[in-house]
């Protein structure tokens, strides 16, 4: 058997790797970007000098070839899934028994005037990191679009390399379109210390203008002022990658369609990872969600029904995490932007430290739903295994020195959080 | 016009370098000043012609916005007392108190430095490793190391040449020893400032990190109370290193209370056997002596079933602090390939077996035909043999008991090393002289000294700092490292905890990892690992951007 796949990100890499645990069929990993699976969310940190290329691929280079999965770099073009083989850009013909489509995403573009004019570019690809590399040399002022995550990163790198960085973002806080009202103030607070980074929120741009000569000059936002700039980061979120499969009879929406088995609409082909849309998501969660663990987990998940027998992929508690300059966040379970009607919310914050957990449980039952943790390390098998077992907040934050995983010798909060907690309880009466 | 040929300027820059370092070496041998300072220049001219390789970067140099650019300030003040002992080391007299004044106050106000709120370019620049030039095994990097393989290739065999140096150190060395300064006050002085300016430095970096905020503080203590100035007291004293009436040498111990066997290899070697039993050092030779043993035999287990051999290498030891403090500049550089850890693993464990069959041969011979009495305790030959094997048999029984199946390899090598160790003892006992493995053992012990003393530890384990990471004797050669790595894989409660999923491989971990050790491999997979070279210098969790890793004592259930 001949499994072909698309894509060596972390979601075919994964499973080439746990396939071939499994299996000895051949297996064949195809990619444009690089021969080698590498970590695209390390990017940043080699931009910033503290990792080489090479460190950010993930496995020894001879450990492919010890495992017998053969890496090809080269792009597909075309697929024939009626006698099963796809089509290289050179022309070249591969054979398939099975092919699993690991595509990724692209960055979302802004579509308005002049965005091509040389110094816009995007963020998502190595060569967008080697083309990044070319676009800010004796780059001065840069502006970041899109309050999110690879936004942040990038006004992170920009500033590694002393330039001063205008962060464009749409809603009234960063990041506000994903986290609540009181965590997103909070980073944006801090974010506001940062030295040379200007943040400009409520603002959108409408124009981006350049000279004669097709290089970029500034930004006009929708309320009319100009911002000059030499290199313009567009990050206003991904969309799945799924150009090479547009007028085939595979079915898609935003993404590849998969059942909850990751099997499309075509017998023998899979989708996995950022490029999947999910038919039937989980209660309360999304059809794509573009995160390195879920494309991890359909790459694992895929493996085992490559293998046989089929195995179904769980989307399973909902966990990310991410870093904004030096503040860490990382969430266990879901906390909506906003509350919903069942559910109760508890902070706690220490603003001197950068410090920030917030709870989120239901009304009635008092059972602990989610947590987000800002500038704290927590533990994410315990605060699973409270939530699978229902436990109730008081009992949770009773514990909640069990599940704290800040490194030894750090002051432990657990206390000071539940004393704030019966405090609450005491004054407002409420039912818990 | 004719592009000009950024190329050509490396070669000739490159020429300059090795003329200037030539320059340098023959005049030292030489001692011609003169000549010397010319070395100088044309080393420096080179340096400045091979870091220029384009037009552009002639241009960001004057470029206020440069984050490359150093902190002028702090460099200018940290540049004086390297300046001061660059050129006492060329042969230069600047060693008056007014020197030394100069040298001292300028280190101060340096440190003072550090503490000014830095702006966070400086930051991003301290981070940035991989574009400094001396951090990166760069071309550079192999001049250092050079400048460091001349510094100790002199300071053990030539230390004339290092004796204006030397006597810059003299007011202090009069003030805390009595005594003038010799080349290894100069060695011990300038190793102990290191470890106290970087690790200042480095707390700064890492100065949310409480972790490493105290490992550093308890190494720079380590460092400056245990392993400078108590042994430097003792002398003071007259308790260590002195004369008596008439002038007579009384022999000498290493005092530092840290410095345990088999790290100090010279603990049980025949002069210091003398030197604790010396009467004019009691009632402390003799307590020394004891706390040795117990340091070694009883302390070292228990503390590294608890917390893991990290209580020694990563919060204590001098070799530790220094790799950790000046060496941090450097750690990312050590291998992370499959390859290197077997290598390690073989060459660790010869190290260990090394050292400890040199001692045998030592204490045997040193005891053959000969009475010792300690207090009310009488030691010969026979005695030593006993004992010794007693140990190595306690320790068989120690470890059968203790046995796991999930370490069944380090168990057999455990025994393996035991019982190789329990036979060369018996050779030793039985062949009944000073020629105890038909070798004497007083050239076992000058080649252990030799290659593993001077050679390992030193011109090579500080020597490749810059381009083979800064752990390179830690990991491959430190034979303490090596008892304590396999208390720490076969019964400790150390290891270090992997967060569920929450790993994005990004590889910051394995590659600060200074004992090269591929911790993404584990953290990727969600597994919890303790591995026996892991010195706990918790790097790999202060670097992750993820908050996926932490050093714990936990008690392990019976795995597997
Ligand atoms: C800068 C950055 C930072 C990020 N940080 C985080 C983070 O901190 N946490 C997190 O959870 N997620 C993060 N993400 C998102 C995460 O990286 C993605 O969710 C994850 O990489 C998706 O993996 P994948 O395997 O599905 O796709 P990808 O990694 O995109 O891999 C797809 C591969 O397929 C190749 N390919 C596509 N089409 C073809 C074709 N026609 N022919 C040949 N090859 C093709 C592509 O070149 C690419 O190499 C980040 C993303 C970026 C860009
Ligand atoms: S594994 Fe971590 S704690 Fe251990 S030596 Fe490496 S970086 Fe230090
Ligand atoms: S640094 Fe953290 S996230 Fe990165 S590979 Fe290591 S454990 Fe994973």
């Amino acid at each position: 058997m001949h499994v072909l796949i698309i894509g060596n990100g972390v979601a075919g890499a994964s499973a080439a790797v746990e396939l071939r645990k499994k299996s000895n069929c051949t297996i064949t990993l195809l990619s444009d970007e690089h021969p080698y699976f590498f970590s695209r969310t390390a990017l940043m940190y080699v931009y910033m000098g503290q990792l080489l290329f090479e460190h950010t691929e993930v496995f020894e280079r001879d450990f492919w070839k010890k495992n017998t999965i053969s890496l090809l770099q080269a792009q597909l073009t075309q697929i024939n899934f009626k006698e099963q083989f796809i089509i290289l850009h050179n022309g070249e013909k591969i054979n398939y028994d099975k092919l699993v489509l690991a595509t990724g995403s692209i960055p979302k573009k802004l579509n308005i005037d002049g965005e091509h004019f040389k110094g816009v570019q995007y963020l998502y690809s190595k060569q967008d990191l080697d083309k990044l590399e070319q676009n800010s040399k004796n780059v001065k002022e840069a502006i970041v679009v899109g309050g999110g995550l690879i936004g942040v990163e990038l006004c992170e790198m920009l500033l590694s390399r002393g330039i001063e960085v205008h962060f464009f973002i749409k809603e009234k806080y960063f990041w506000n379109s994903v986290l609540p009202d009181t965590d997103a103030s909070f980073v944006q607070n801090y974010l506001k210390q940062i030295p040379r980074l200007h943040l400009h929120n409520n603002q959108v741009v409408n124009e981006i203008i350049g000279d004669e000569n097709g290089n970029l000059k500034g930004i006009k936002t929708k309320k009319g002022d100009f911002f000059s700039c030499q290199l313009l980061g567009v990050c206003i979120g991904v969309e799945p990658n799924i150009s090479c499969i547009k007028n085939t009879e595979l079915k898609t929406n935003r993404g590849i369609l998969v059942n909850e088995f990751l099997e499309t609409s075509i017998d023998n082909v899979y989708a996995i990872g950022d490029c999947a849309e999910l038919i039937f998501p989980e209660k309360n969660r999304k059809s794509i969600e573009a995160i390195w663990y879920s494309a991890k987990n359909m790459g694992i998940c895929v493996s085992s029904t490559l293998a046989g027998p089929k195995n179904m992929y769980e989307q399973g508690i909902w966990t990310n995490s991410a870093k904004f300059f030096e503040l860490e966040f990382q969430c266990v379970g879901l906390v909506k932007s906003t509350l919903d009607d069942m559910e109760n919310e508890f902070v706690w914050k220490n603003e001197k430290k950068n410090q920030l957990l917030h709870f989120i449980f239901e009304k009635d039952s008092t059972k602990f739903l989610a947590v987000n943790a800002i500038g704290l390390r927590i533990r994410q098998k315990t605060f699973e295994k409270w939530i699978k077992e229902e436990t109730t907040i008081i009992e949770v934050l009773k514990n909640l020195r069990l599940a704290l995983f800040d490194s030894e010798f750090s002051k432990d909060i657990s206390k000071e959080v539940f004393r704030l907690f019966s405090k609450i309880i005491f004054h407002t009466n409420e039912a818990i | 016009m004719r592009q000009f040929n950024f190329k050509s300027i490396k070669f000739y820059s490159k020429i300059l370098i090795y003329l200037g370092i030539s320059f340098l070496i023959y005049s030292l041998f030489i001692k011609n000043k003169s000549l010397s300072l010319i070395g100088l220049s044309i080393l420096f001219s080179g340096f400045v012609l091979y870091s220029i390789d384009s037009k552009e970067q002639i241009k960001s140099i004057f470029q206020i916005s440069n984050p490359f650019k150093i902190n002028l300030l702090s460099f200018l003040v940290g540049s004086i007392p390297f300046g001061i002992f660059f050129l006492n080391w060329l042969g230069f007299s600047l060693y008056s108190f007014l020197y030394f004044f100069i040298f001292i106050f300028s280190i101060f106000i340096s440190i003072l430095l550090l503490f000014l709120p830095q702006k966070t370019n400086l930051l991003y620049q301290e981070k940035a490793v991989f574009f400094h030039p001396l951090k990166n095994a760069s071309f550079y990097s192999i001049v250092l190391a050079v400048l460091f393989f001349i510094f100790y290739i002199q300071l053990y065999w030539y230390p004339d040449y290092l004796k204006n140096i030397s006597l810059l150190f003299n007011p202090l060395s009069q003030w805390i020893r009595n005594k003038p300064a010799d080349q290894w006050f100069l060695y011990g002085t300038i190793y102990t400032i290191g470890i106290v300016y970087w690790g200042i430095k480095f707390i700064q970096k890492h100065k949310h990190q409480v972790y490493q905020k105290w490992r550093t503080l308890s190494l720079i203590f380590s460092q400056v109370v245990f392993a400078y100035f108590i042994p430097s007291i003792m002398e003071a004293f007259s308790l260590n290193s002195s004369l008596d009436q008439n002038d007579v040498y009384l022999g000498y111990f290493n005092a530092n209370p840290i410095n345990s066997w088999p790290l100090n290899y010279d603990f049980f070697s025949g002069s210091h056997l003398e030197a604790y039993v010396q009467k004019t050092y009691q009632p402390y030779a003799l307590s020394y002596f004891i706390w040795g043993l117990v340091l070694f035999l009883v302390l070292t287990p228990v503390f590294t079933y608890f917390v893991g051999k990290r209580w020694y290498c990563s919060w204590l030891c001098s070799c530790g602090g220094l790799a950790e403090t000046v060496g941090d500049s450097f750690r990312h550089l050590s291998d992370k390939t499959f390859k290197s850890w077997k290598i390690e693993r073989i060459v660790i464990h010869t190290v260990l077996l090394f050292v400890s069959i040199m001692t045998i041969a030592v204490l045997l011979s040193y005891f053959s035909g000969k009475n010792v009495t300690i207090v009310y305790w009488t030691v010969n030959k026979t005695t030593v043999f006993i004992s010794i094997s007693l140990i190595l048999i306690l320790m068989v029984y120690f470890f059968y008991f203790l046995y796991k199946k999930s370490t069944r390899s380090i168990f057999i090598l455990m025994i393996g090393l035991i019982i190789t160790i329990l036979l060369f003892l018996f050779i030793a006992y039985f062949s009944g002289n000073s020629q105890v493995f038909i070798v004497k053992s007083s050239f076992l012990k000058k080649s252990y000294g030799f290659l593993i003393g001077a050679i390992f530890s030193g011109i090579l384990g500080v020597g490749l700092y810059p381009i083979l990471g800064s752990r390179f004797w830690c990991r491959f050669g430190c034979p303490m490292a090596s008892y304590m790595g396999i208390f720490q894989r076969f019964f400790s409660r150390f290891q270090i905890t992997v967060n569920g999923n929450q790993c994005i491989s990004c590889g910051n971990c394995s590659v600060y990892c200074e004992q090269g050790i591929d911790v993404r491999s584990y953290a990727q997979q969600g597994l919890s690992f303790t591995r026996s070279s892991c010195v706990g210098c918790g790097m790999c969790a202060t670097v992750c951007p993820r908050g996926v890793l932490k050093l714990e004592n936990v008690r392990k259930k019976e795995t597997k």
